[in-house]
């Protein structure tokens, strides 16, 4: 279909939009069609066009009262400069921002923001900058954050706002949680514009000192995260956006100096009780303490790390904080620990805290083996495991916590992912996983993690200790008959996981581990008839990674008088027969790794002689190539490419006749599923490449498609091809058949 | 926190991606986390940003999903994998078992039909099911110390749940998608009489009050029927799991009670993997499923075989079910365009379809259909939107109301205009407040955080409140105190059933407990100075018989004093250290007379400081 014909459907749908908007029922498609539209603006061949018919139909809209055609007219203007002009007049006198549709006033505020550029006098007079801001009032939160970047691209275009819209601007904000982020949702906007402006406007408004007396003062909780989040944001980027704090903090009581004045904010959070928000609040300058504000302050990630030492048994005069600062938090943490939900509440925010900032690296201060013991004992006394400690009293009430193992959990293991640990600290961290794996009935979500941690720890650390993984292999034995399946599964991924990491570090696994996972062969196997489908997956990578591992698997090969003919039977088994694709996915994906990874198995591929081994592998793929999946054909596809790609075209092809696979290739260049026609595509022309005979048969199927436009015959353009499914969806809407389309709208899924 | 804050991030007035932020005592729980299937860009998911911008784990106390459909539950791995969210997420047990196969369903498509890179991976989809805990129904999961949720059967589709959460005395009801009719395959939803403080339903047919199913069945069966006849193929796209089972049963049941030949097909591996999980979730299933099923399973099909793809081309009539449900792609899309030329064939299209898909155009009225550059499809055969979808109507909603009696009414999942209509139906019945916010507007529901306690009899009469009947609850008795705010006390007993205030000799006898006695000592010290105990004795007794002259009085033969309750006792003993006589007055009294105790031993102490002196 021409650009023309397209322009004449659009035409055609715009006609439904003005005479018969009730008819369209589904707004998506609407969405959609501007995305089309807007794409298609920027071509320059279509431009004139595109804005003349869209022209045409926003000022037939004007005359409508639909909320669907004034939405879609308003922005479909936002979406090209040159059309805002007359909406701009449409908007000023029509009063379409305080419509009462949601929608309505929503688009409005996007056309407000795409014309400012053109037309910002014509806006300066209307009065609909005063509009917005009563918009971020709004009932609707998506009409307020639209408001509110209206707004903010007003601000740092340079235009100003008097002091009678300042005060309106800042009105109820102490009240109101929902205009207080909407007002600082705006801010922040402005500042990520231009810092230039946002500067300006913080001084303007005197804002800080506002802000300090709310953090001083609100009791709203809403209202207070929605400071904090400001109040980061500014610290987090004031390197980049040149803050001068120090102008800034005239207006304010306290301080003039930038990390006093935070600090003091946040001492009056801790005091006020608003735990969670102090806690965010220093972790977060803890990580410009590299170049930052707070550079060389250290002790920010001590101190947030203080209600895990302190819970865990720790006295002060072993912590790493400055001793007056120790004594004034720890007295204002030691309130929070008078009650049973403020204790649990001081911790689990400490804890949320440590891992934001274990993720951004900035726990590397703490020394490990300090944590360790400290995360340790707590997570005993949460899972009631600790006996007689030091435990101060009120930490009795995180006895049970599940919410705080969990944290002291994750918390353990992106330490183990983001930093490397003294040696003993792995030995700790194996045990206490080993320890708290032999406790009765955990939730399976805890084992699962555990089991991560562990996998983390042994990969880590190789130790030769045998009483650990005497209790590893117990662990992991009994796990292998868990009745909940994530058990299973988190169990056959802890030899995966292990087993390909230490590859990839060319490492091996300590000896006594290795007879652990000698052990593992036979379960593993038998893993591939577990009745999930996902554990099943998980079996048969295990299995791929073991028998990439000559120490592992032959005594059980020798033990059982297998072959490795046997194994390979079992892949092709699940290949063949399994009725979940996600297990024949991994099934393929075992026979791609072991091309590389077990000894001879490519060669047993290529080799006529083997044909025990062959023979099955060859049978499966062949099959495959016609599984339901496309994923396992695709994966059946890499295959072949990864057999032929280091071989000349000559020879791959040779390889791929000799398996019988060169049919199942040119079969998959018109498969119904793109990627796979992507990837038989991808083969043919390796095929083809630079040889001098290149093999006829493939290069034909390649010229084939090449003529009739690309790999399976797919339009030229799927971008217009969209656009037209649209349309006439639109148009078809718009023909009748309303009472079917509202029923099978309504009839979701 | 006395507020209830609700804000819908989708399903706001409109059917879409189901996603509600509910903030309830303090803690904040996002009900279903649904996708919007239009949308192929971040769209499609809510927008979570409104959550806040710190951590999503530390502002979501937990995620709960009703049921496995993909606007409820498809933004799921998204949220935990991709957007950071780590804590707990609640579904029941059929949901846990379907939602990965739905989830893994869309997500081929869409990085097959898109080749999108920024999505969830299968891999994302298993460790996302890893983090879910499931519940049973009729389960009270304590989430918290303070938060509690507990799932109620909702029909709908197999699994699907409706949740009543609490924390202290405030509660909310989350329906997600129900039905109030039992189908072919699943039973009706329920719920007890739990009074929320907040009822969320759902309310996709606001105004309508659906025909009979069985009109629609007997349409359905009819169509199929004639086609059959006439030697031609029936098409019908199905989703891999829900309707296409009770469809299948109705079938099957029609082919049985006709003796028809013609084969009927289902997808190879769905129909074992949907007779799978309706074997292993019977539980679930409607009653007559049940009872039957142990002498057949109505999920074993006779006549529904599974389907080949070279089945396609075999002359004579068939029926076959094949997925996707929206033509959009995969085996179904590939039956279409081998079939669609034939007058004689007939496509019965019985679930939703998002525009631009196949489906959707088929639906429309199309008749040529561009699929690629090389094809497209002549459409002949005749098509059919038959909507067997299980959602409450107006009537099955107002019945839901009147089971669960809440306080105020949220609406979601429907259209404004039926939203608003059936707001007004349900004040008028009910006179209960009822909104219906749009998407991204916060609603505050104003709670009354009142505790229901039952009172004694006795009691209420002591208290001199007139005590009427209770209509609505028998054997229990409404006291009106005309108003007034009057202090009762008694013994708060608490049980699981309620609260009772009761009388103390009442509640010692309910509980099987003795009366136990509380007494105050005070010890004062007699100085050196004061006469002898005896003396000293007497002259306190006239002084204290003059100034409690009121009260029972009296003097024991050991010296000591009663005034009602309070005794006064003398001890004497040597103090080895300094070689003297310790001499103390010992002042007790029982709780019960703890004015006169402290007077009494406030006039003892002064009558010695003046004796010594």
């Amino acid at each position: 279909m021409s650009f023309p014909d397209v322009l004449e459907l659009l035409s055609t749908a715009f006609d439904v939009l003005v005479d018969r908007p009730d008819n369209v029922v589904d707004d998506t498609c609407l969405s959609r069609l501007l995305d089309w539209i807007r794409e298609s603006f920027r071509d320059s061949a279509r431009k004139d066009a595109l804005a003349r018919a869209a022209r045409a139909f926003i000022d037939r809209s004007a005359s409508s009262t639909h909320p669907v055609t004034l939405a879609f007219a308003l922005r479909l203007s936002a979406s090209e400069p040159s059309l805002c002009s007359a909406t701009i007049e449409w908007l000023t006198t029509s009063g379409l921002c305080r419509h009462a549709d949601a929608r309505v006033r929503c688009s409005s505020y996007e056309t407000l923001t795409i014309s400012i550029v053109n037309h910002y006098s014509k806006i300066s007079r209307s009065g609909l900058v005063d509009t917005a801001i009563l918009g971020l009032s709004d009932s609707s939160l998506f009409v307020a954050k639209s408001a509110g970047e209206f707004l903010a691209a007003w601000i740092c275009s340079g235009q100003t706002i008097g002091e009678s819209q300042f005060e309106v601007l800042l009105s109820n904000v102490a009240f109101d949680s929902r205009k207080a982020k909407n007002v600082f949702g705006m801010m922040t906007k402005v500042f990520d514009l231009s810092f230039s402006y946002g500067t300006r406007l913080l001084g303007e408004l005197q804002l800080l000192g506002f802000v300090e007396t709310q953090l001083r003062a609100c009791e709203n909780d809403s209202i207070i995260q929605v400071l904090v989040d400001f109040i980061v944001h500014l610290v987090k980027h004031s390197k980049d956006w040149d803050i001068d704090w120090t102008e800034l903090l005239v207006e304010c009581s306290s301080s003039t100096h930038a990390k006093e004045w935070l600090t003091g904010i946040c001492v009056s959070l801790l005091e006020r009780g608003f735990v969670q928000h102090f806690f965010r609040c220093i972790a977060n300058f803890s990580t410009t303490v590299e170049d930052g504000l707070f550079q060389n302050e250290t002790w920010l990630s001590s101190l947030v790390f203080l209600p895990v030492h302190v819970a865990s048994g720790g006295t002060q005069e072993h912590y790493d904080l400055p001793t007056t600062d120790r004594t004034m938090f720890t007295s204002l943490l030691a309130r929070q620990f008078e009650t049973r939900s403020t204790s649990i509440r001081t911790v689990l925010s400490s804890l949320h805290s440590l891992v934001f900032l274990a993720e951004n690296r900035r726990i590397d201060d703490l020394p490990s083996d300090a944590w360790c013991r400290r995360l340790i004992s707590l997570l005993k006394l949460t899972c009631d495991v600790a006996g007689e400690s030091d435990h101060p009293s009120w930490a009795l009430s995180l006895v049970g916590n599940e919410k705080v193992t969990m944290t002291s959990l994750k918390l353990m293991q992106r330490l183990c992912r983001t930093r490397e640990l003294e040696s003993e600290s792995y030995e700790l961290i194996i045990d206490a996983c080993i320890g708290l794996l032999q406790l009765k009935s955990p939730s399976s979500r805890r084992v699962c993690l555990l089991l991560e941690i562990l996998g983390d720890g042994i990969v880590a650390h190789s130790s030769d200790e045998t009483e650990a993984t005497a209790s590893i292999s117990l662990i992991l034995d009994s796990f292998l008959v868990n009745p909940s399946w994530e058990v299973r599964d988190s169990t056959y991924e802890l030899v995966s996981t292990v087993l390909s990491r230490t590859k990839r570090t060319n490492g091996t696994p300590p000896p006594p581990l290795l007879d652990v996972f000698r052990r593992f062969v036979g379960p593993t196997r038998n893993g591939l008839q577990d009745g999930q489908s996902f554990v099943r997956s998980s079996a048969l990578q295990a299995l791929g990674e073991i028998f990439q591992r000559k120490e592992i698997y032959v005594s059980y090969m020798e033990e059982n008088s297998l072959e490795i003919k046997d194994i390979v039977s079992d892949v092709c088994n699940v290949l063949v027969n399994d009725t979940e694709a996600f297990p024949r996915r991994s099934a393929v994906q075992v026979l791609l790794v072991w091309l590389d990874g077990l000894a001879g198995f490519r060669d047993s591929l290529t080799r006529s002689d083997s044909l025990d081994v062959r023979s099955p592998i060859l049978d499966a793929l062949h099959r495959a190539k016609d599984d339901f999946d496309w994923e396992v054909k695709r994966h059946v596809l890499d295959f072949w490419f990864k057999l032929t790609r280091t071989e000349s075209s000559t020879k791959a092809t040779s390889i791929l006749e000799r398996a019988n696979a060169m049919d199942d290739v040119i079969k998959a260049l018109n498969d119904p599923n793109r990627i796979v026609r992507e990837k038989a595509s991808e083969i043919a022309r390796s095929l083809a490449g630079d040889d001098t005979s290149p093999p006829t048969r493939i290069v034909d199927e390649i010229v084939d498609k090449e003529a009739d436009g690309g790999c399976g015959g797919e339009l030229t353009s799927s971008f217009d091809a969209d656009a037209i499914s649209l349309l006439q969806d639109l148009i078809a809407c718009g023909g009748g058949r309303s009472r079917d389309d509202e029923s099978m709208l309504l009839d979701c899924y | 926190m006395s507020d209830i804050k609700v804000v819908p991030l989708g399903a706001g007035q409109d059917v879409g991606r189901s996603c509600i932020l509910l903030y309830i005592g303090g803690k904040r729980i996002m009900l279903d986390c649904g996708m919007h299937m239009g949308f192929n860009d971040q769209r499609r998911f809510p927008d979570f940003s409104y959550i806040g911008a710190g951590p999503v784990t530390e502002y979501i106390d937990c995620v709960i999903i009703s049921h496995f459909h993909l606007d409820h539950c498809g933004a799921l791995p998204y949220f935990t994998e991709m957007y950071g969210y780590d804590g707990p997420i609640y579904m029941t047990h059929p949901t846990k078992a379907i939602c990965p196969i739905l989830l893994e369903d869309y997500r081929k498509i869409t990085v097959e039909k898109k080749g999108e890179t920024d999505f969830f991976t299968s891999a994302m989809i298993k460790t996302c099911m890893k983090k879910v805990v499931a519940v049973n129904l009729h389960q009270t999961v304590q989430v918290d110390d303070e938060l509690e949720i507990k799932p109620y059967y909702a029909g709908h589709v197999l699994g699907a749940a409706m949740f009543r959460i609490k924390v202290g005395s405030q509660s909310a009801v989350y329906t997600g998608d129900y039905n109030m009719t039992p189908d072919r395959h699943l039973g009706a939803a329920w719920i007890d009489k739990c009074k929320p403080d907040l009822l969320i339903t759902e309310s996709t047919y606001a105004t309508t009050i659906r025909d009979s199913k069985r009109c629609r069945e007997r349409d359905f069966l009819l169509k199929v029927h004639e086609v059959i006849e006439a030697g031609g193929k029936i098409l019908i796209p199905v989703f891999a799991l829900g309707r296409a089972q009770e469809l299948c049963i109705l079938l099957e049941t029609f082919w049985e009670r006709m003796n028809l030949k013609a084969p009927i097909y289902f997808s190879t591996g769905l129909t074992e993997k949907a007779n799978h999980y309706y074997k292993l979730f019977i539980s679930w299933t409607n009653q007559k499923i049940k009872s039957t099923f142990v002498q057949r399973n109505m999920f074993e099909f006779k006549h529904i075989k599974p389907f080949e793809r070279s089945f396609a081309d075999n002359p004579g009539p068939m029926v076959v079910f094949a997925t996707p449900g929206m033509l959009h792609a995969g085996l179904s899309l590939n039956i279409f365009k081998k079939w669609a030329h034939d007058k004689r064939n007939m496509l019965i299209m019985p679930g939703y379809c998002v525009a631009g898909t196949v489906g959707h155009k088929v639906l429309t009225g199309q008749k040529k259909i561009e699929i690629d550059k090389k094809t497209v499809i002549d459409v002949q055969l005749s098509v059919e939107y038959m909507s067997f979808s299980a959602h409450a109507d107006a009537k099955g909603i107002m019945q839901l109301i009147r089971m669960c009696e809440p306080r105020n009414v949220l609406l979601v999942h429907g259209e404004e205009k039926k939203m608003e209509f059936l707001k007004n139906q349900i004040e008028k019945e009910f006179h209960i407040s009822c909104t219906f916010p749009a998407n991204g507007e916060m609603v505050t529901i104003e709670t009354d955080p009142r505790i229901e306690i039952d009172v004694d009899a006795k009691l209420l009469a002591y208290a001199g409140g007139k005590i009427k009947s209770d209509s609505s609850v028998p054997k229990r008795l409404r006291a009106d105190l005309d108003g007034d705010d009057r202090v009762l006390e008694g013994i708060l007993v608490m049980r699981e059933s309620g609260m009772t205030l009761m009388e103390p000799q009442q509640a010692l006898k309910e509980l099987g407990l003795m009366e136990q006695q509380l007494r105050f000592t005070t010890r004062l010290g007699v100085p050196q100075s004061a006469p002898p105990l005896k003396v000293l004795s007497q002259r306190l007794s006239g002084m204290l018989k003059g100034a409690f002259e009121d009260c029972d009085f009296r003097v024991m033969p050991d010296g000591s004093i009663g005034i009602a309750s309070v005794m006064i006792q003398h001890t004497q003993g040597a103090d080895p250290l300094k070689g003297e006589e310790d001499r103390e007055l010992h002042v007790s009294w029982s709780y019960q007379d703890d004015d006169l105790g402290s007077e009494i031993a406030s006039c003892t102490e002064d009558f010695l400081r003046t004796t010594s002196l």
